[in-house]
């Protein structure tokens, strides 16, 4: 029995397979190297019951998902809506196909300072039902209070901190509002002229309608291993892509054609990154795409970009397969000072890591790297983050099937999965924990965005997940051992108020490291924008600050485990007010 | 095939009669052996003899030594060209030891003069069809059917032929009139296992070639076709034994090789997981598909040089593989050629371009890929 050329390397791994909806390569896992036995000091454990955070996220059908947008959910975000230098949790939602739940609404829940929260979405003037999908915080009116943008298939909208702990809907004012439906799926806020004031950059996942989507099986994209699911992404007219310029009045003008955005097309547009990757000053933007190659959108300085994701080796697999980009994890994974990408695919692939030369030309590691031993879970959430403030950023993902209905038929293909951290050891190479990074991390859940930060304020990183239909979790980060670190929260002056774009390079202990603030990373999420540096045994770090407005800082012999403020301009470092818990 | 082996018999003046006819003679007992002695001791004599030559070859591809076998019939051609019946014979061996390639030529040769030989033709048509040039192997079988249409062999390997250039519908019309005669039910079988997998009815499929396996332990296309049914989902450990138990029957099976060397390769046994792919390669030297894993091999290892040599032939058969403009720019790169990266790069966007556009036009022709266009305003 012979085959066509081309479906015979789609079976050995060479090429997408194509009879399903989803690109993934159906690559054998590398086998697993012996442990360690370097102990691992983070345990991670969900109180999110005990914290407060009881209400599900309702997303789609729980038994089965006939159509895509039941199955994508959404993300969440860490950020300190009332300035009182404890991280908040918003938690978006979505609805349901037959009916609308009571509940169904995104979440806004206020950090009570003692590991609980109180949920505050309705005096905050949150409550919304919908299809939401991702969240990007940003100030972008430099008012000194945090902005929430959050996209949805629909229409999308922009809720305005008033800095008395509610927001109002200001779309259509900033003009925003679109005259059709879109899928509206990522989104980073980013100074990309650099003129102090944050505009908006909004990827679009696909073209859905209800009244014209196939039903489960109707073509070869409603297929999974030949069981129908529901259709897509391939087979479904792809997104286009979207940049507001900030107009400083609290307006926006759309240049997506005039900065060579919209002209990219054909792709299915999921989690956005702004960070400078060819460290030229300038924010570029990745997008992670699913089932097309993801795009690396470099800033040409003059207010267009230019996309060079293949060219740059950050668009496909190292053979040339396009791969389920779902969410983004950045940081400096080896230490060598310029920003790497981590992106999160689907079952029966790896997820991939690229190593960022410095000049924005990225090498695909991930088999190198031993990321390769894991390809049973769908991918989500991700970040590349010091769980163990050993200095070494390590790898988190959140994962979770996008089909109910097949555990009933494959046994191997469970719905709910376990978290898996892949900790960094320093070489080069990372090691897969599951069962020995606390219970948290094994319990099994049909995740999806996720957000890092230190909610209780105790020097290490915590981690927020959204569940489809169950509550989220809480990993609560019990991290023992004697490690150092150092929170630094940076304010724009001439740069943008939430210094996004900032890049900080810590030196600490012989090594460096270099972050930056991002607006949206992880699956549709924002991370808590004050940089976390885990150093080790050092006892002292340096930073280096580069602002996007061009200044550059340096303070040099900074004490350890504190959290400190950084005013642009300002050459004094300010010790944190928020105290660590007793 | 052994029937058309056929012995020289031109005695020359410079020819011992004696052992050329005793060589015969004890070819004809089955004495191979002494027969390879005898000719040879000739060629000791004559050594530019065709007619020891080409005998010789002719023992040498009954005792199975079909490279050596091959060499003397070439070095027969080179004393004497004109012996028709040499070409003939080196294509039955090329054919055997699974180079059939290679087999075109001579079989070609042969009938050029002899254009009614129905054996050789099928054959001919046969070497085509495992060249994977289904086109040309399609016609010259469907002459032969059409001149010999009682013959079940020529209708198994038509039927075939068209199952795997992937033509499910005559394949299937072809089974049936097989189905109806009186042919064997293990080929039969595996015929119908391969138009099941065709039609993604993999279950069907199955059943089909354990039952074609059931019927004949031996058949290497069984178990080869079961190995691919494996493979097909990730059940690498038994497509690898099916894989082996084919090869271990009919190791010519270019296919196979290639399969099973990727295989092994992604299980941790590249080095022979390359054994089979470079076997793969020299059974079929135009098969682009050894010649990509093999160049992911080499730059795995930092061998650019070595993989941009591969990759140049396989992007020179298969010029629209996206894989291969890929990664051969990948290989141009490592190899500091960053101009040729370009310029692949360039030619990789295109082919992905084209690729997509036809795609989404075969699943949704009603949805063009600008969807600026409201929905609303698209006529469905």
């Amino acid at each position: 029995m012979n085959l066509t050329r081309r479906n015979l390397l789609a079976l050995l791994g060479a090429s997408p397979a194509f009879a399903q909806g989803v690109a993934t390569r159906g690559i054998k896992a590398q086998p697993r190297g012996k442990p360690s036995g370097i102990p691992f000091d983070a345990r991670f454990t969900d109180i999110a019951q005990s914290a407060g955070l009881t209400k599900p996220v309702i997303y789609g059908g729980v038994e089965r998902k006939n159509y895509i947008i039941e199955t994508i959910g959404c993300g969440c975000a860490f950020f300190d809506y009332d300035n009182d230098g404890w991280l908040d949790a918003l938690i978006l939602g979505g609805t349901r196909v037959s009916d609308v739940p009571e509940g169904a609404t995104n979440r806004l829940y206020r950090n009570n300072r003692d590991g609980t929260f109180t949920e505050v979405t309705k005096e905050a003037g949150l409550l919304r039902t919908g299809w939401a999908s991702g969240v990007c915080i940003g100030d972008y009116n430099n008012d000194g209070f945090e902005d929430v943008f959050i996209t949805y298939w629909g229409q999308n909208v922009l809720y305005r901190n008033h800095g008395d702990g509610t927001f109002t809907d200001v779309t259509e004012k900033a003009g925003l509002k679109g005259n059709r439906t879109r899928w509206g799926s990522g989104c980073t806020w980013l100074d990309y002229n650099r003129d102090g004031y944050l505009d908006l950059f909004v990827s679009n996942y696909l073209e859905f309608d209800f009244a014209r989507a196939q039903k489960p099986g109707e073509n070869i994209n409603c297929t999974y291993k030949e069981i129908p699911v529901n259709c897509g992404p391939r087979g479904l007219p792809p997104g286009t892509h979207s940049l507001y310029r900030n107009n400083r009045d609290g307006t926006f003008t759309d240049v997506s054609s005039d900065a060579g955005i919209s002209k990219v097309k054909g792709t299915y547009g999921m989690t956005v990154v702004a960070a400078d990757f060819d460290e030229d000053g300038w924010p570029d933007i990745y997008v992670a795409c699913d089932s097309t190659n993801s795009l690396l959108f470099m800033n040409n300085r003059d207010g267009t970009f230019r996309e060079e994701g293949v060219e740059r080796g950050a668009a496909l697999s190292d053979d040339g397969v396009e791969q389920a980009g779902m969410g983004l994890g950045i940081g400096d994974y080896n230490l060598d000072g310029h920003l790497d990408i981590f992106k999160t695919h689907f079952t029966e692939d790896t997820n991939v890591l690229y190593r960022n030369d410095g000049k924005g030309g990225f090498e695909d590691v991930t088999l190198s790297s031993g990321l390769g031993v894991e390809t049973r879970f769908t991918g989500w959430g991700a970040g590349i983050v010091d769980l163990d403030n050993d200095g070494h950023p390590d790898l988190f993902i959140a994962t979770g099937s996008v089909y109910p209905e097949l555990e009933a038929k494959l046994p191997n293909a469970p719905f709910k999965t376990p978290r898996v951290i892949f900790r960094n050891l320093g070489n080069g190479h990372f090691e897969e924990l599951i069962e020995t990074a606390g219970s948290g991390i094994g319990a099994p859940h049909a995740s999806r965005g996720c957000a890092f930060g230190d909610f209780d304020n105790d020097g290490d990183l915590d981690v927020l997940i959204v569940n489809l239909n169950e509550p989220p979790s809480l990993l609560r980060n019990d991290l023992t051992g004697g490690n150092h670190w150092l929170k630094v929260k940076l304010v724009g002056t001439k740069s943008n108020r939430s210094a996004i774009g900032a890049r900080v390079t810590a030196r600490y202990g012989g090594k460096q490291q270099t972050q930056e603030v991002l607006s949206q990373s992880s699956f549709y999420s924002t991370n808590d924008r004050r940089l976390h540096f885990g150093l080790g045994p050092a006892t002292t770090a340096d930073l280096h600050v580069y602002w996007p407005s061009g200044a550059a800082q340096t303070f040099a012999g900074l004490g350890v485990s504190q959290s400190i403020v950084i005013q642009e301009g300002v050459d004094k470092v300010i010790r944190a007010a928020w105290p660590r818990p007793s | 095939m052994t029937a058309l082996l056929l012995l020289i018999s031109l005695a020359s003046a410079a020819d011992s009669p004696d052992l050329l006819t005793s060589g015969r003679s004890a070819m004809e007992r089955g004495e191979y052996a002494e027969a390879e002695r005898l000719f040879r001791e000739q060629i000791g004599k004559t050594p530019h003899s065709a007619e020891a030559l080409g005998n010789l070859g002719a023992v040498l591809a009954r005792e199975n030594k079909l490279d050596e076998a091959i060499a003397a019939y070439k070095s027969a051609l080179t004393a004497d060209p004109k012996l028709d019946a040499i070409y003939l014979n080196m294509g039955i061996a090329y054919f055997r030891a699974g180079r059939f390639e290679q087999a075109i030529d001579p079989l070609e040769h042969y009938l050029k003069f002899h254009p009614d030989e129905i054996r050789a033709r099928q054959l001919h048509a046969i070497a085509f069809v495992e060249n994977a040039q289904y086109e040309q192997g399609i016609a010259e079988l469907d002459r032969l059917n059409r001149e010999k249409p009682d013959q079940p062999a020529i209708l198994f390997a038509l039927a075939s032929a068209h199952i795997r250039a992937g033509d499910e519908e005559r394949g299937k019309q072809l089974l049936e009139q097989l189905g109806g005669g009186n042919y064997p039910p293990g080929p039969v079988h595996l015929l119908q296992g391969m138009l099941f997998y065709r039609s993604k009815l993999y279950d069907a499929a199955e059943r089909e070639l354990e039952e074609a396996l059931r019927l004949d332990p031996k058949s290497a296309p069984a178990l080869a076709a079961l190995g691919r049914l494996r493979l097909r989902v990730n059940d690498d450990p038994a497509a690898i034994d099916y894989l082996q138990r084919a090869l271990a029957i009919q190791p010519q099976d270019a296919e196979s090789n290639y399969q099973l060397g990727v295989l092994l390769s992604r299980n941790n046994q590249e080095e022979r997981g390359r054994e089979y792919l470079e076997r793969a390669l020299e059974q079929r030297t135009h098969y682009p598909d050894p010649m990509y894993f093999l160049a992911k091999i080499e730059l795995k290892e930092n061998h650019p040089a070595e993989a941009v040599n591969y990759l140049e032939k396989a992007a020179l058969l298969a010029p629209h593989q996206e894989n291969i403009t890929f990664l051969l720019a990948r290989a141009y790169k490592q190899a500091g050629q960053e101009e040729r990266a370009r310029k692949e790069l360039a030619e990789f966007r295109r082919l992905q371009a084209e690729r997509l556009k036809r795609d989404q036009a075969a699943i949704s022709p009603d949805a063009p890929l600008d969807p600026t266009q409201p929905i609303a305003g698209r006529e469905r």
